[in-house]
């Protein structure tokens, strides 16, 4: 009888253990484009370094951020670190939907610019995820509409105004940009038994899902 | 020719009176953009300024042939000195009457068989000349920018020494403040974030950036940015704000741009002067009893031609520097008027190109939008609001970024398409997404296009045709090293991010590789006597027959300049036309 009972306080451990441990997965990503810093547009490239510690928290939980740490190099401007938080499913707001799509949600980064101002500046923007279709559905869903400010809590429709006009993109259409990005996924904090392309598909399902069953409704997601 | 004079009669003289009288006591019903769409937030609106043409006299002391930035001056300043009528070949028009699609831009174009066209197209063998026809002469079409020329302008010997003195004595800047104050201009501040602007300071900071010599501010505007907003300006025209559109330079729908309908022409009105409209002049000549006998025809509204005479103790030519030499050439060909050899020469285009940075990596907003609501986020703003000015081979030149009205932006489109289809994934995208004419981030809305000025090395000349009409004869103006620089500038701007340049649509698109200006200059040019101009510095024509000058056939606008201003001219003219006026009254009054 201890014997089973000893088995069956390792099957709860297991359990609980199991269920305490979250899917994790980190990637790099790179993003360039042009920055609008004071009055003046510049060539501008991001590299970051994205790390969700939770993929369902992140995706259930819009106050459950993934951090990012990165570098952030601006033509004629010294390159500075960053660091920040991507938010998921950020209330959308109908301004800052692209035209004609009522619905969508965003991708939302929040980097703090380790510039050694006195008052932090902070470079803030969004990407869209739409479950419309269209012809710019994947041009949304990889552009950073953006903004240097030193507002960290800036409204969305803000990001899109005159005085912003940042915007960085990943350049999807380069072949070693998408190699580079598909090669830099990690999976981590995971259980042992979940293989690592398990956790990179629900990751693609979170951020691509919408577009997926848009373009690829024969897949069963 | 069956010539139509108009003789004054008592019932003539009456039936004018209490028409005039009815005009200024009457409030008009005025057709404006918001009255016809329901909308009646903003709109200008004022009182019909010409008179009907029953009411030319056959005698005037003062005639002046053109209502652009030289007429419409000299007009406003003599008119209530003398007896004067203002005789302007095209329509008047108001806001809400101006093309806002392209079927209308076409149908506004002056042909012969379209002769109240507002948009005339003058083609040459080298130089192709865009200029305005309607009440307010070019103004109506221009992009409102008020630019001082060079310091050094009125220096060289080209220039009579009579307006040297007053550049260095001071008069020329009181002028040039009368006239800004009349105008009244204002300033889009860049840093009030319009895409545009931030653009050309931008591939402007970047020049500079890889050694380069170059400079940005902004521009000068004769346009209502703030001033008034629906209340009276100056002259008691209700004028709105700038709504920012982008559609200046087919005309302003919103009344906002502050064309010579609302300053100078009102206050010649409002002086005594009587306008008519569709009055084109065909020649002048000298009568025995020492006045001058103006030759023309009132057009109707259906085109046809109704000739006329009438006779004025002093004519001035204020038809532009194609119509003012166009006259003029008539005249001394066909009524022997003694005029100075000089006369047709020393035209310039003021080394106006053209040019488009095309479908590049930065958002732009060129597109305007014209009475339609903004599409998200903002809006082009007035047509030009910035300039770039670069080192050149004969001193500075600029470059002005540009919107393109909405009128013309499918064809635009198009055309820029075809150009440059797109070398790129995201180029093609952007190309694509133009073609749809549903997106507002493709190609289109990512360039910018480029108006360059400068003052060329060599000169052109206005010659008649065999239809007796002006055509300029300006073989190699295109390869001239001041637009060959010009050009190059534009493509350092362009390569900035990474747009495609496509030199002026008339090279790129349908041959011929011609020049096209909107600043045509000179023909008429200033001088000290028949040797080296064609009238003094008092705008009075030469006549080399006495050695002296014709006393009272004047030339009073872009003509009388001796070659490029470097900048956008109509400031300059503008000038010239105060110290002509002031000239005049002194003489005459």
């Amino acid at each position: 009888m201890k014997k089973y009972n000893f088995l069956f306080s390792l099957l709860c451990l297991f359990a609980v253990s199991i269920s305490a441990q979250a899917d994790g997965i980190r990637f790099e990503e790179t993003m360039a484009g042009y920055a609008s810093v004071d009055g003046i547009y510049r060539d501008m490239r991001v590299n970051l370094n994205v790390n969700i510690d939770d993929i369902d928290a992140w995706e259930d939980n819009p106050n459950h951020s993934a951090n990012i740490t990165g570098d952030m190099i601006i033509d004629g401007l010294p390159t500075n670190s960053v660091n920040g938080t991507l938010n998921i499913f950020s209330p959308s707001t109908t301004q800052s939907c692209p035209t004609g799509i009522s619905s969508c949600y965003h991708l939302v980064y929040s980097l703090k610019i380790n510039d050694g101002s006195a008052i932090p500046n902070y470079f803030v923007g969004f990407k869209t995820v739409s479950n419309g279709d269209g012809f710019d559905i994947i041009d949304d869903l990889t552009t950073l509409q953006a903004c240097f400010t030193q507002n960290p809590n800036l409204a969305l429709e803000d990001y899109l105004t005159d005085d912003c006009r940042s915007t960085i993109q990943v350049e999807w259409w380069k072949n070693w940009v998408l190699w580079d990005f598909y090669w830099s996924f990690d999976v981590y904090n995971t259980p042992w038994y979940r293989l690592d392309l398990t956790v990179q598909l629900k990751f693609l399902k979170v951020v691509f899902g919408p577009v997926a069953e848009t373009y690829f409704d024969w897949l069963i997601w | 020719m069956d010539k139509k004079t108009f003789k004054t009669n008592r019932r003539n003289f009456l039936k004018g009176s209490v028409g005039a009288a009815a005009l200024t006591m009457t409030p008009l019903t005025i057709k404006t953009a918001s009255a016809e769409s329901g909308d009646t937030s903003s709109a200008s609106s004022r009182a019909t300024l010409s008179s009907p043409i029953s009411e030319l006299k056959p005698n005037w002391d003062v005639v002046v042939i053109g209502s652009g930035y030289g007429g419409a001056v000299v007009a406003g300043r003599l008119a209530e000195h003398f007896d004067l009528a203002v005789l302007e070949r095209g329509k008047e028009y108001k806001a809400g009457d101006f093309p806002d699609n392209f079927s209308d831009v076409i149908g506004s174009v002056k042909t012969p068989a379209n002769p109240l066209g507002m948009v005339e197209v003058v083609p040459g063998q080298d130089v192709d000349v865009v200029q305005g026809s309607g009440l307010g002469g070019t103004s109506l079409i221009n992009a409102n920018v008020a630019i001082v020329p060079e310091d050094t302008h009125f220096d060289g010997p080209e220039w009579p020494p009579e307006i040297t003195t007053d550049r260095y004595n001071g008069k020329l800047g009181e002028l040039m403040m009368k006239a800004v104050n009349t105008l009244e201009i204002e300033q889009v501040d860049h840093t009030k974030g319009l895409p545009k602007q931030r653009h050309i300071y931008s591939t402007t900071n970047k020049i500079v950036e890889n050694g380069g010599t170059a400079r940005v501010e902004e521009c000068y505007l004769t346009v209502n940015l703030e001033k008034y907003d629906n209340t009276p300006n100056a002259q008691g025209i209700t004028q709105p704000k700038c709504t920012f559109c982008g559609d200046c330079v087919t005309g302003c729908n919103v009344g906002a741009k502050n064309t010579l309908d609302v300053n100078y022409l009102p206050m010649a009105r409002n002086n005594g002067a009587k306008i008519f409209t569709q009055c084109e002049v065909d020649t002048v000549e000298k009568t025995s009893n020492g006045k001058y006998q103006v030759n023309g025809n009132y057009v109707t509204d259906d085109g046809i031609k109704e000739p006329f005479t009438l006779e004025a103790g002093n004519v001035i030519l204020a038809a532009g520097s194609i119509g003012s030499t166009g006259i003029l050439l008539r005249s001394t060909q066909q009524k022997n008027i003694p005029l100075s050899n000089e006369l047709g020469e020393c035209f310039s285009g003021n080394a106006d190109v053209l040019g488009v940075n095309y479908n590049g990596d930065v958002f732009s907003e060129i597109e305007g939008h014209g009475t339609n609501p903004a599409p998200a986020p903002g809006h082009p703003g007035p047509t030009l609001t910035s300039v770039a000015t670069h080192n050149g081979p004969n001193g500075e030149f600029i470059i002005e970024e540009g919107a393109i009205p909405s009128a013309l932006i499918a064809g635009a489109r198009l055309a820029a398409a075809v150009a440059s289809p797109g070398n790129t994934v995201p180029e093609a995208r952007r190309v694509l997404r133009d073609l749809s004419l549903t997106y507002k981030n493709g190609a289109m809305n990512h360039s910018m296009v480029y108006l360059g000025i400068g003052k060329e090395t060599t000169q052109g000349k206005i010659e008649l045709d065999y239809h007796n009409n002006p055509k300029i004869n300006w073989p190699g103006a295109k390869d001239d090293p001041t637009v060959t620089a010009i050009a190059d500038a534009m493509k350092q701007h362009t390569n900035v991010f990474n747009g495609n340049f496509i030199k002026n649509p008339r090279s790129e698109w349908y041959g011929g590789s011609n020049l096209i200006t909107v600043h045509p200059l000179g023909g008429c040019k200033v001088g000290t006597n028949a040797a080296s101009g064609v009238v003094n510095h008092k705008g009075q024509c030469f006549d080399p027959s006495t050695g002296g000058t014709h006393d009272g056939l004047y030339v009073c606008d872009g003509a009388i300049l001796p070659g490029a201003v470097g900048v956008n001219p109509f400031l300059t003219i503008t000038v010239l036309a105060e110290r002509i006026a002031e000239h005049f009254i002194n003489d005459k009054a």
